[in-house]
């Protein structure tokens, strides 16, 4: 049984908001590189795939953190339910 | 005292701050930025610069036939101060002279490097930067005055940069010890739009390292706020699975 009621076990939504997360940390981590990599050649600006990245990480940040909040409310309606 | 006292008087406390700083403060808002449009007919690439070394492009139209030798100065002027405006640095560069077979008409692009470091001397507010361009051999030449306004973030866009990081550790810390980094969160979050929205007044978010710093600030606020939040649903999980 990993269900009460109708509602089924949220666990899958921190398990996407865990995913989401390690990704978008990748993706942090390979902005830094390109933007020291791209001062090192002797770039006076970011390059556009830094600026890419940055907003990669941000959608995947934001998209992560809406399932972590979406699994909490999940969660809460279950055991308001139960304890009715 | 509950964490949730300390954290409304320390949202109060940094409010109150802002207000007298920024009531005080009456001269950051002279230092905005201002794209300045050239209005002559030799384009340059505007933008913000927010480091002393940067490329210049122009290009020189001209209706001259035959091989012509072109020569280019540039006039770098740094204000250090609006105050004392006669306290400048100037630096001039000249670019080689060449022979080249023009056809008319002709666009040339020349580029220009600026590394004389003289913004970080004393913190200019404004560089003011005279292109004069001439054909050797004939009275024909140009000369255009471009004002770059040096993107510099004000004091006020400092301080809530200042409290959005101090909130997003006190917010992480409280996540690692008290598991309760949601709200002081949030805070930070607040303070980060009141930075964005400073950073639009100083006119310096066009800048792409204000910008991207602003990203950044969000994305660590955000993992912030998502590890507190991950406390609070490992606890309504516990829960949950004591009810299954």
């Amino acid at each position: 049984m990993d269900s009460i009621g109708n509602i089924k076990n949220p666990r899958k939504y921190v398990n996407k908001f865990i995913f989401l997360g390690v990704l978008s940390f990748i993706f942090i981590f390979i902005t830094i590189y390109q933007a020291i990599l791209f001062f090192e050649l002797g770039g006076n600006d970011i390059s556009i795939y830094s600026q890419a990245f940055i907003y990669i990480s941000l959608f995947l940040v934001i998209i992560s953190t809406l399932n972590l909040i979406y699994s909490y409310l999940k969660y809460r309606q279950a055991i308001e339910y139960a304890n009715k | 005292m509950r964490i949730n006292n300390i954290l409304i008087i320390a949202f109060l406390l940094a409010v109150s701050v802002s207000l007298n700083y920024a009531a005080f403060a009456d001269d950051w808002q002279n230092y905005s930025f201002e794209n300045v449009t050239i209005t002559i007919d030799r384009p340059i690439n505007q933008e913000t610069i927010p480091f002393q070394k940067y490329t210049l492009f122009f290009t020189v139209n001209h209706t001259r036939n035959g091989t012509q030798n072109i020569t280019c100065r540039f006039y770098v002027r740094y204000v250090f101060d609006f105050n004392t405006p006669t306290q400048v640095y100037t630096k001039q560069y000249v670019t080689n002279t060449t022979p080249v077979q023009l056809t008319a008409p002709m666009t040339t692009t020349y580029s220009f490097i600026d590394d004389s470091g003289a913004y970080n001397k004393d913190n200019p507010r404004q560089q003011i930067i005279t292109v004069a361009c001439g054909l050797e051999s004939s009275k024909e030449a140009g000369k255009i005055d471009v004002n770059y306004y040096v993107a510099y973030p004000s004091n006020i866009t400092l301080l809530f940069l200042f409290y959005a990081f101090m909130f997003i550790v006190i917010g992480l810390v409280a996540a690692l010890y008290t598991e309760n980094g949601v709200a002081v969160c949030i805070l930070s979050s607040i303070f980060i739009i009141f930075a964005t929205t400073s950073m639009s007044v100083d006119g310096i978010l066009n800048a792409w390292i204000f910008r991207d710093i602003i990203l950044f600030i969000y994305i660590i606020n955000s993992g912030v706020f998502a590890f507190g939040l991950y406390n609070e649903v490992f606890k309504v999980e516990k829960e949950y699975e004591v009810l299954l």
